[in-house]
């Protein structure tokens, strides 16, 4: 057996330089395939930083329609609820962007204290509460805009229309990396008072509830005994988990990602056609030397074994060559490495799922591509192929 | 010259099987590049099939779609008696003052929720996008509960084929016929009575209000005067623009992605080529070396060793956009995150892609053979007919 393998190496290294292609096709298609991979992944990586135990609750009809602030102190009063907060969706529009690169929530106060998972100075809270218009955002979107405490930030309103302006009163981190902190928040009570007197868009509604859940209580049990208590009002309710809420959003997007793994299977094709390729290319150059192994009493299964080890080596090296790329790559910022794209996906990681389905890939395009020619040779006739002439 | 190209041509139907394999790759990138290229394009005809150039639509300043926007009924008063507007013979603008609202129902396929656009529409809606055809049923009484819906998701929803119920705003709303507004954005959408929905869902602002210009040469003047009337708080876009501009995000991101993939896959399949095409080289040195004694150039062999490479490209492309071709009879579903509601839209083809996936494939095929082409072209006479 090790004698097939020295084989092996030596029959790759007969043609270097189409054994270094072919390992570079296999690196190539590969980091497609992981690429395709993490992007995919990327879209559920804020179901990891939702709580099975913090519950939203919507109006019914769809989340464009708000709940009337009248509801906040009926739903801390249902059992098992132990704190709850609530919030706007604002999708104001920062300078000449298009899209807003980073979300922002007009929120009361208590809606900070259910998320532990965020970084806030005590005394950059304090100063918050203490001033209308002022905001707390994220880490992540402070270091990409040059953001510091005391910035005025101004705002093109979409939903609520006219210029605002807010005052950076503090930066929180998160402590978790997955959690996506280009977010900004700033007061409901100013939002809505301004929306009252010069809007007049459905003032005193919140856009959503956020509730803790009182450990020992059923998350969905309170759930179904909120949205019992606003059965058959004029806004009914929705209350279900913040992760089947974020999982929602991401079905959304079903298609796509659909589209995505489709494609990540054809790349893996591709690779295949071109590891097949180059097998049969060496196996009809090396045609009369096998017929001269079977002469001399080689067996099938070790010229089996002589094509599925020279398969492997080139496949494993190409996995070998794209683990050292895709560790320099990820220790880059997003930004250089995706550009443009890295604004939709601002916590991307590689994960041990993503390495293991391209090892797996590896190993099958090899077991194939070497499987195919090794058949070949298995029914080669030794005087007709002594007779062959490449 | 020719002699050398043709020569060239019958090889690549000698090596069938590595032939085979080299082109199929080619045609699978051309198949992803050509494929987000027509969803792309998709999308956008749908969308920008939706207004027309001869209506302008107004909506809340700063709004970008329909459900964030909120227009006065006070403001809608001022807009429609403006002399740009077109009129019917009895003075009534012909217009549509619309409310549009997302509501979450159920798929019929796995009953899980999605998103439906419902817009109502008032006395001449239909008139000024007269695309929009009721094929089966009839339209909604005026004042009444009840609804029609577009032909693209009418078998996508539960209960909203003719004879179910809707239940929108706590209440079940009859479907009593179905519209077919043509591959736009409207097909996905399920339209009501203006004034019913608006009461129902407790709204007192219209989303948009869509007329027809006079004279579509008006618009500009029109959209200066309007937008700085401090009493409107209002901006006018031309129906088409606006609708077209509610996929551009959608249509960047499918276009993005899709070239950024097409790039690196296109890197496997020129490694494909090279491989084949250095093989192809080394097994004919010999061949060169005497074609080259007979007497032709090295620039000769050069071109027709590239050539060989151009021709399986090209026959890779073709195959690949012939493949893609069959995705136009797929439409696809998904949520437009602009406007949050499901859109239907379809694979185009228009000749310029076709053409683009072609190039693609010319570009891959140069790529691939020109290096082996230049070592084939540098082959020494002498050593080359020694070689075995």
């Amino acid at each position: 057996m090790q004698e097939i393998l020295r084989l092996a190496i030596r029959n790759c290294l007969r043609h270097r330089l189409r054994t270094m292609l072919t390992i570079l096709g296999i690196t190539v298609a590969m980091a497609g395939f992981v690429f395709i991979r993490t992007f995919i992944e990327a879209w559920y990586a804020g179901v990891k930083t939702t709580a099975k135990n913090r519950l939203v609750v919507r109006n019914a009809v769809s989340l464009i329609f708000p709940l009337p602030i009248s509801y906040f102190n009926t739903i801390t009063q249902v059992a098992g609820v132990e704190k709850a907060g609530y919030g706007n969706w604002f999708g104001g529009i920062y300078k000449d962007e298009q899209y807003s690169s980073f979300q922002q929530f007009a929120i009361n106060s208590s809606y900070l204290d259910l998320y532990p998972e965020l970084i806030i100075n005590p005394l950059e809270r304090l100063a918050w509460e203490s001033n209308r218009q002022g905001a707390l955002i994220g880490r992540q979107m402070a270091a990409e805009y040059g953001f510091k405490v005391g910035d005025i930030i101004q705002l093109k309103g979409t939903i609520f229309p006219g210029l605002w302006e807010f005052e950076v009163q503090g930066i929180f981190a998160a402590k978790s990396a997955d959690y996506d902190t280009r977010l900004m928040f700033l007061h409901w009570d100013y939002l809505n008072e301004r929306n009252r007197t010069e809007i007049n868009r459905q003032p005193d509604h919140v856009g959503f509830y956020m509730v803790k859940v009182q450990d020992g209580f059923s998350p969905a049990e309170v759930a179904k005994a909120i949205d019992e208590r606003f059965a058959n009002s004029y806004a009914e309710t929705l209350t279900e988990s913040e992760t089947v809420f974020v999982q929602g959003f991401i079905s959304m997007l079903a298609t796509i990602i659909t589209a995505l793994n489709i494609i990540s299977i054809v790349v893996i094709l591709i690779m295949l056609l071109v590891m097949t390729n180059t097998m049969l290319m060496s196996m009809r150059e090396r045609y009369v030397e096998y017929a001269i192994m079977k002469s001399l009493g080689f067996e099938a299964r070790h010229l089996y074994a002589l094509l599925l080890s020279e398969a492997l080596l080139i496949s494993l090296s190409g996995f070998g060559l794209l683990s050292v790329i895709m560790a320099i790559a990820f220790s880059l910022p997003p930004q250089a490495l995706l550009g443009d794209l890295a604004k939709f996906f601002p916590n991307i990681t590689l994960t041990p799922f993503t390495v293991g389905a391209a090892f797996c890939a590896a190993l099958v395009v090899a077991a194939i591509s070497g499987s195919l020619p090794a058949y070949h040779i298995t029914k080669l006739r030794v005087t007709e192929a002594l007779r062959y002439i490449a | 010259m020719s002699l050398a190209v043709s020569y060239n041509a019958r090889y690549l139907i000698t090596r069938k099987a590595t032939t085979l394999l080299t082109l199929s790759g080619i045609a699978l990138v051309v198949l992803v590049y050509v494929a987000t290229l027509m969803l792309a394009e998709g999308l956008r005809q749908t969308l920008a099939g939706t207004g027309s150039v001869e209506n302008a639509i107004v909506l809340q300043n700063g709004a970008q779609s329909e459900i964030q926007s909120g227009v006065t009924r006070a403001a809608t008063n001022i807009i429609l008696a403006e002399a740009e507007v077109a009129r019917r013979p009895n003075n009534e603008p012909i217009s549509s003052t619309d409310c549009v609202v997302v509501v979450s129902l159920k798929k019929s396929v796995d009953h899980k929720p999605t998103h439906a656009t419902i817009r109502g529409i008032s006395k001449h809606g239909l008139e000024i996008r007269p695309a929009v055809k009721i094929v089966s049923g009839r339209l909604f009484q005026p004042g009444s509960k009840e609804v029609i819906v577009g032909k693209a998701i009418h078998k996508r929803l539960t209960n909203a084929q003719i004879g179910s119920y809707i239940k929108l705003a706590g209440t079940e709303w009859p479907v009593i016929g179905v519209f077919d507004a043509g591959p736009t954005g409207f097909s996905s959408e399920i339209w009501g009575d203006v004034n019913v929905l608006m009461s129902s869902f407790k709204r007192d602002q219209f989303s948009s209000i869509t007329f027809r210009l006079k004279d579509r040469a008006d618009f500009a003047a029109m959209k200066r005067r309007l937008e700085k009337d401090p009493r409107l708080k209002v901006e006018l876009k031309r129906e088409n623009e606006f609708y077209e501009s509610q996929s551009q995000g959608l249509a960047d991101f499918i276009k993005l992605l899709g070239t950024v993939i097409s790039v690196i896959f296109s890197l496997g399949a020129i490694i494909g080529a090279l491989i084949t095409m250095y093989s192809a080289v080394l097994q004919r040195t010999r061949e060169i070396g005497i074609l080259r004694a007979l007497g032709f150039r090295a620039g000769s062999i050069f071109c027709a060793f590239s050539a060989e490479c151009l021709l399986m490209a090209l026959a890779g492309g073709v195959l690949g956009v012939t493949a893609a071709v069959l995705l136009s009879f797929v439409t696809i579903n998904t949520v437009n995150f602009q406007t949050f509601a499901e859109i239907s839209f379809a694979f185009r083809i228009t000749p310029r892609i076709a053409l683009q996936g072609l190039m693609f494939s010319l570009i891959m095929g140069f790529l691939g053979g020109a290096l082996p082409a230049w070592r084939a072209a540098k082959v020494k006479i002498v050593e080359a007919i020694r070689t075995l």
